[in-house]
């Protein structure tokens, strides 16, 4: 009966309470993933880094949306690149707006662009590259 | 918060991206991009179940409208799922701020 009394006792500790978790104005990132022609790789490449994405990746692919005509003439242009970027929350509606001007105005330049929410990230000076924090 | 479009990520013998889009494509999917990949898997685990997995592999990325998000995953499992010889593995992804569509949909 003692021995329950005590084991009764240490499961009533206290845990101490949990620090509140810190009140920051961290930004939430998000994968951008941008389909071009591969002839546009480069400037599509440039042109994310110009809008502060500090992190791009570039992987060649090929569209699968053929058109009948243009296959049997030859003259289809199916190389894509995917290009994979991290961009910080609030600025992933500037940069997708640009790049749709781009997409529309730019000739042979069309392509889509869509983002990702990122759950989670490790280590504080990634997360300042890729969320090209500059502060201090 | 509610997404209206998903990317669909699958992940397919080399070969077998056909397959995907056909499945894909039948279902209202527009079009899709293709990747070329390497697969990894545990070589000891291989010899000793004596079998290969073939490491050339092909990503296909398929954006679509969320309403046909459940239609598409299920066919592509059916379809190229891992009993079949595309063993393909199919997830989706919620997606945002879209730009780039032709105006009917999608890609």
């Amino acid at each position: 009966m003692r021995l329950f009394d005590k084991f009764k006792k240490k499961q009533t500790i206290e845990t101490p309470t949990r620090a509140e978790p810190l009140k920051t104005d961290f930004q939430k990132l998000k994968l951008l993933v941008t389909v071009v022609n591969r002839k546009k790789t480069e400037f599509y490449l440039d042109y994310l880094t110009s809008l502060g994405v500090n992190f791009q990746t570039a992987v060649a692919g090929r569209g699968t949306a053929t058109s009948e005509t243009l296959y049997l003439l030859g003259l289809e242009d199916s190389d894509k690149s995917v290009l994979f970027g991290v961009v910080r929350e609030d600025g992933a509606e500037a940069i997708l707006q640009n790049l749709e001007e781009k997409f529309q105005t730019i000739r042979g330049g069309k392509g889509i662009a869509f983002t990702i929410p990122l759950t989670s990230v490790i280590g504080v000076a990634i997360y300042r590259f890729l969320s090209d924090n500059r502060a201090k | 918060m509610d997404y209206m479009h998903e990317a669909i990520f699958c992940i397919v013998n080399s070969g077998y991206s056909e397959a995907v889009m056909d499945a894909a494509k039948k279902l209202g999917a527009r079009g899709g991009t293709i990747m070329n990949a390497r697969g990894t898997a545990n070589k000891e685990a291989e010899k000793f179940f004596n079998i290969t997995i073939q490491p050339e592999k092909e990503i296909v990325m398929i954006l679509v409208p969320s309403a046909l998000k459940e239609d598409i995953l299920h066919a592509l499992y059916k379809q190229v799922g891992l009993d079949t010889p595309g063993q393909g593995i199919a997830f989706a992804l919620p997606v945002d701020g879209v730009v780039g569509l032709s105006d009917d949909g999608e890609q």
